[in-house]
């Protein structure tokens, strides 16, 4: 299912019992992730293209979805404007164990630039001193007291989210 | 060996070729493949090595889809028909 909501940046495609029954599309082999696995195994595949090719994308993963083939799909409702780019980008979802089933799908798809990254690695640059936090921060010209805080709400957003490496991942809002 | 690169939304840099298709030596690491983009593209390498010699984290450097920075960095060596994919960190989501 394609969740458009407008207050979010982002568009998702997540299945229908996610929205409905809270299903947790965050597993392997229907077993959810702790904090640790989840930083350890999740990431995704990244797709770059205009709006309307990864939302031409989006309609053809969502059956994929529905099928929990692709556990979950995000793509950029707009260009970011503080980070310069020209193209949307989607990102593709799955455990590290299933990223070859999925980059199946998409190179059917058509999808031909191959990029995984683990979420991990994305989790940094939005820590502070991370490329994307402060490339936003610039971008927005918040004066030094200002950056402080989005630096210090990062840092102890991250920190109250992976607090026990043992408990089940439940999600970032995005 | 060949090996196929593309250089994604990297307006920033003024890439003039953005996808290639680079003949390198057998023993061809990442280094010796910025070295040779470079070539087509001049400031590449540039932008894409930081002061200590690595790669800059203002790009990510795949091959075949994988983080060179989780291999070899620099160091990692190329094998023929090998993929190469390269995007401003900030675009990896």
């Amino acid at each position: 299912m394609i969740v458009d909501r407008p207050e979010s940046h982002f568009i998702f495609v997540v299945p229908l019992d996610h929205i409905e029954y809270r299903y947790n599309y965050i597993t392997l082999r229907g077993e959810p992730l702790t904090n640790k696995q989840y930083l350890e195994h999740w990431g995704k595949w990244l797709v770059f293209g205009m709006r309307e090719e990864v939302e031409e994308l989006a309609r053809k993963l969502d059956p994929y979805v529905e099928e929990k083939k692709v556990p979950a799909v995000k793509y950029d409702r707009k260009l970011i404007t503080e980070f310069q780019l020209n193209r949307c980008v989607m990102c593709v979802y799955c455990h590290d164990e299933t990223k070859d089933e999925v980059w199946e799908i998409l190179a059917a798809l058509g999808v031909k630039d191959k990029a995984w990254m683990y979420e991990r690695e994305t989790l940094e640059k939005w820590l502070p001193g991370g490329v994307n936090l402060e490339k936003w921060i610039q971008g927005r010209g918040l004066d030094h007291e200002h950056a402080e805080r989005v630096r210090a709400d990062a840092r102890a957003k991250f920190k109250r989210i992976f607090a026990d490496e043992n408990e089940i991942f439940t999600g970032i809002d995005q | 060996m060949n090996i196929d690169v593309r250089l994604n939304l990297l307006g920033v840099l003024g890439i003039k070729q953005s996808e290639l298709a680079i003949d390198t030596p057998a023993d061809a690491t990442v280094a010796t493949l910025i070295r040779l983009i470079d070539q087509h593209n001049p400031g590449f390498a540039a932008a894409l090595t930081n002061d200590d010699g690595g790669i800059s984290s203002q790009f990510v450097f795949f091959i075949n889809g994988r983080n060179v920075v989780l291999i070899d960095g620099m160091k990692t060596r190329l094998n023929a028909g090998d993929i190469v994919n390269v995007i401003p960190a900030i675009a990896g989501g």
